[in-house]
């Protein structure tokens, strides 16, 4: 048997790795249809081999934080797997040539052949190895195509690595007319034109594609809070929760437990673990939260999200962002912690806070989306766009304030456009799936701590004595009743914990509206913040914090005011 | 002239970049300084889409002012 072998993924954003990996490891790594899906390196391994997925790179050269953690990954790796886009060949030989540069081992994948077969330009493969000196092997890899031969070569290569020499320097010049050479050699085209088809102009002109986007909107908001909200959580909550397995677990609990007991209170009671955990958590949030990756997912493996980058360029530019902010944001409402990390796809740390900012202020995330929509749908259209239009407008403020106060120039847009396509739906099940699992793994600890921690706060009567000192703010500025200390209470540990907190208290009219209005922009949750102190740092996150308490209650206060 | 110029369906040739990190990024892209390029789409204030070969890049407005463009010319003889 060969010695374990460090093998690497690499090439362009966008062309397949990620599949590669998963078919090589069979552990899932995120796919989609945008450029900068992953942003951190997977590992796993393939036989007694180490593989890491790379985020994607056009080179090796350019000074960003993906090309940086490639090199990395790519320097210490003994053998490289390039993949490459069948249609795309032009673009993706320069990093082909800057790897081939590093003389280790390698083979090329020429990944998309479906796709190059069916625009009826399917490059010469034996022209290519022939050029580039390294085996090459066609793929299809979303179809399990020319995946067995890459399994073969790719052992063979492990069993025998041939000595390679260590070429030119990543910034060597005419690498690109090379490139340029070699695709023209193999593909027979040089300089074709690109035709913009009819679903890409409508979608990127402003009218067509602003009236796409509203609907897309409303599609996901009548799906979330409709039909997800309406029938299916009133099954899993109402239903298999409530009526099935959380009552005789109670029965069994108060029979097994001393009747008034802390612990009986804490499992069993009205904010206890199987109200929190159980009936919230699992039959009130999962669905949701499924659903919406769902949605989600559709969205992200279409390439829409590119498009709607093009078409929101000129709104983000007075915020001092550029059109790409809008995938993380998009990412946000599915959960701000992942998308506080894909803000790596912005170039500059100056986006990267601005974004990190609007996320942890003024976006709320799916399961929070959920709950709120669950609520605000049947209170009408009106406050549904009071609620959106006052979010949108703190949103906009706070990043034009932002844009002013932080130094440094903004960057503008240059962001290649994937091609559209139909979302395979393999694939978005199990993305969402992988998705909604991280959330039971991640979320559900949580909801029990919190569940224990408000309970024990209930149970010796500080939670009450917190509702009094906390008066002033509560019942006098915000006109909500005192209780809904505890619902903030449970949106510093998690946001949609707190809106769940809410919906217990059982309020109605403006009230509700004014509590929802401040509960989406209080505090980010606990993993929010951990996310934020680590890529920004204590002081970032502290302020993304406390900016966020007195936003929520200075706008809560100044809507019960008004309302 | 800069790219924010540019009009639809017409071929370029990109003269100049004046952004480090974007010439650097168009290089690899294949649409560097030396290359040419088609507009694809244009709105009036940007982005503007370019392509080539059926790849497609967006270039913000801001960016577009920096890009120094002239028309291309097919090659005599």
């Amino acid at each position: 048997m060969a010695p374990a072998k460090r093998i690497v993924l690499a090439g362009n954003p966008n062309v397949g790795k990620s599949v590669v990996f998963h078919f090589l490891t069979r552990k899932y790594a995120e796919v989609s249809n945008y450029p900068g899906t992953t942003v951190e390196v997977s590992r796993g391994r393939w036989q007694c081999h180490e593989v890491a997925d790379t985020p994607g790179v056009y080179g090796l050269n350019c000074a960003n934080d993906e090309e940086r953690l490639a090199r990395e990954i790519i320097d210490k790796a003994e053998i490289i797997v390039n993949v490459v886009d069948a249609t795309r060949l032009r673009r993706d030989l320069f990093l082909t040539l800057q790897l081939l540069d590093l003389g280790k081992p390698m083979l090329v994948v020429v990944n998309m052949m479906d796709e190059a077969r069916r625009s009826g330009r399917v490059p010469d493969l034996a022209r290519l190895e022939a050029e580039l000196g390294v085996p090459v092997l066609p793929a299809a890899a979303v179809r399990g195509e020319g995946m067995s031969e890459l399994a073969r070569e790719l052992a063979r290569l492990c069993r025998n690595p041939p000595r390679r020499s260590g070429g030119a320097s990543p910034g060597s010049p005419g690498r690109r007319q090379r490139a340029n050479a070699i695709s023209a050699a193999v593909t027979g085209l040089s300089d074709g034109n690109t035709e913009l088809s009819a679903a890409d102009r409508w979608l990127t002109r402003p009218v067509t594609g602003l009236m796409t986007a509203a609907a897309v909107l409303a599609a996901i908001w009548w799906v979330l809070g409709g039909l997800v909200a309406g029938k299916l959580v009133g099954f899993t909550e109402g239903i298999v929760m409530n009526r099935w397995v959380i009552p005789p677990l109670t029965r069994a609990l108060n029979v097994l437990l001393p009747r008034g007991g802390l612990l009986a209170h804490v499992l069993a009671g009205e904010l206890g673990v199987l109200t929190m955990a159980l009936a919230y958590g699992l039959g009130l949030l999962l669905p949701l939260v499924f659903s919406f990756y769902l949605l989600l997912a559709v969205l992200e493996d279409s390439g829409y999200l590119p498009r709607l980058a093009v078409l929101l360029d000129n709104t983000f530019r007075p915020m001092g962002l550029n059109g790409k902010a809008v995938i993380p944001l998009i990412l946000g409402f599915g959960c701000v912690t992942m998308a506080v990390i894909s803000t790596r796809i912005m170039s500059s740390r100056r986006e990267r806070i601005i974004l990190a900012f609007l996320l942890g202020l003024a976006v709320p995330c799916s399961a929070q989306t959920g709950l709120i929509a669950m609520m605000l749908v049947p209170m009408g259209l009106g406050w549904l766009a009071l609620y959106g239009g006052i979010l949108l407008g703190i949103f906009l403020a706070a990043g034009v304030l932002l844009h002013r106060i932080m130094p440094g120039e903004p960057e503008g847009l240059f962001l290649e456009l994937p091609r559209l396509r139909l979302p395979r739906p393999g694939n978005v099940l199990r993305k969402s799936w992988a998705k909604a699992r991280a959330f039971v793994q991640d979320a559900l600890p949580l909801f029990v701590l919190g569940a224990v921690l408000v309970s024990v706060l209930d149970y010796f009567h500080v939670l009450e004595q917190l509702e009094q000192v906390m008066a002033p703010i509560t019942a006098g500025w915000l006109k909500l009743p005192p209780q809904v200390v505890c619902a903030f209470i449970m949106g510093i540990i998690r946001r949609d914990f707190g809106a769940a907190g809410l919906l217990a208290l059982g309020l109605a009219g403006s009230q509700l509206f004014v509590a929802l209005v401040t509960i989406t922009l209080f505090v980010p949750c606990i993993a929010t913040l951990l996310v934020l102190v680590k890529e920004h740092g204590a002081a970032i996150a502290a302020a993304v914090w406390l900016v966020s308490i007195i936003t929520a209650v200075a706008v809560g206060g100044i809507l019960a005011a008004i309302l | 002239m800069n790219l924010l110029a540019a009009a639809p369906g017409k071929r370029y040739v990109i003269v100049r970049i004046r952004d480090e990190a974007v010439r650097r990024q168009a290089e690899c892209l294949g649409m560097g300084e030396g290359e040419d390029v088609y507009c694809v789409a244009r709105q009036r204030n940007g982005p503007v889409i370019l392509g080539r070969n059926g790849q497609m890049v967006a270039v913000g407005a801001e960016t577009a002012r920096k890009i120094q463009i002239t028309l291309w010319r097919p090659p005599r003889g």
